[in-house]
């Protein structure tokens, strides 16, 4: 692995820099939506137009802060893996987490999205329940089953990483 | 981390179970549909060059072979035995691939969208604003998706001789 590492430590570098940039920047964009949505005061019960975008703002801001921990997170891993001396940070130890985080809310997410299209704007024409499991509660689903594969791969690895490490 | 295995063997044991029901079905459901979108020019006036701008947003099947990769992974984790499968093995090029066709999604869905800014005629703050937003929305997203992606194939790829070495070791 060292080998290997030592080949492309230019890469991984680039790679963790772009990361970091990135994350960082989904991170602030998220703050600033947020910011925006609680001084504009959209609401779910104003028309539909107003709740599409508070849908949007909510969506934006979810998957930024999301996306923007993931991304952080795996800078720090890759990190880890390519230099001996590298501590995992904050987001590495709660990575788990963060990602278990992500799978609840991929997989709340387009039930939600249901109820709030069959109670709250009360959309007749919404597909059927069939379809709309097929086309958005699935892949949803299995999104979910792939961070929470990551949460517990993580789990696992970190440790062997360390073993690893210190092996001469 | 044997000790961790062993509490939670269960637990891992339903994981890799639901992952490969839910990784076949979209695979399955994917590929039917993969095969509908193609076949459209042979029953619908439409031609091969108005559709396969639109083959990226129709690899859904794709989703589900990351799926079955991760769950073999986790398998390999947690039992001694088990010898990593062909999607396992292959992926950091899977990864890689997925990461390719989100970028050619992401362009189609630019220029769906370019188009859509473009033809509106009603410019006010707050389209110029929805407009942006969701613009930035698509862009960083894709990059994130992407590194994302890319990070996962390079830590599978140091990841997998390390593990390998960690089971030979007594």
């Amino acid at each position: 692995m060292n080998a290997f590492i030592e080949k492309n430590r230019r890469l991984l570098k680039i790679y963790c820099i772009a990361a970091r940039t990135i994350g960082w920047v989904l991170l602030i964009t998220a703050v600033v939506f947020a910011v925006v949505k609680l001084f504009s005061g959209f609401s779910v019960d104003e028309q539909h137009r107003s709740y599409m975008l508070y849908l949007l703002y909510q969506q934006l801001t979810l998957s930024f802060v999301l996306l923007g921990l993931v991304l952080l997170g795996l800078a720090q891993f890759v990190r880890y893996l390519s230099e001996s001396d590298y501590q995992p940070g904050w987001i590495l130890r709660h990575g788990d987490k963060v990602l278990y985080l992500y799978a609840a809310i991929l997989i709340i997410s387009p039930v939600s999205h249901y109820y709030f299209q069959m109670t709250v704007i009360r959309n007749v024409r919404a597909v059927s329940l069939l379809l709309y499991f097929v086309s958005a509660v699935l892949p949803a689903v299995a999104k979910g089953l792939i961070f929470v594969g990551m949460a517990q791969a993580l789990q696992r690895i970190v440790p062997m990483a360390e073993e690893s490490k210190t092996l001469v | 981390m044997n000790e961790f295995i062993e509490k939670n063997r269960g637990l891992l044991k339903f994981y890799y179970i639901a992952a490969r029901i839910i990784g076949w079905m979209i695979v399955f459901m994917g590929g039917i549909h993969l095969v509908w979108f193609l076949s459209e020019p042979l029953w619908r006036d439409v031609k091969w060059e108005t559709i396969l701008p639109y083959l990226p947003q129709n690899l859904q099947f794709m989703l589900g072979l990351v799926v079955l990769g991760i769950a073999q992974f986790i398998r390999y984790l947690s039992e001694k035995q088990y010898q990593p499968g062909w999607l396992l093995r292959h992926g950091d090029k899977l990864l890689y691939l997925f990461a390719f066709f989100q970028i050619v999604k992401a362009i189609g869905s630019c220029s769906n969208f370019t188009v859509l800014i473009t033809s509106r005629t009603n410019y006010n703050l707050a389209n110029v604003c929805q407009a942006v937003i969701v613009g930035l929305f698509l862009v960083f997203s894709t990059i994130a998706t992407i590194l994302i992606l890319v990070g996962l194939a390079q830590v599978l790829r140091r990841l997998m001789p390390v593990i390998e070495e960690t089971k030979t070791l007594v």
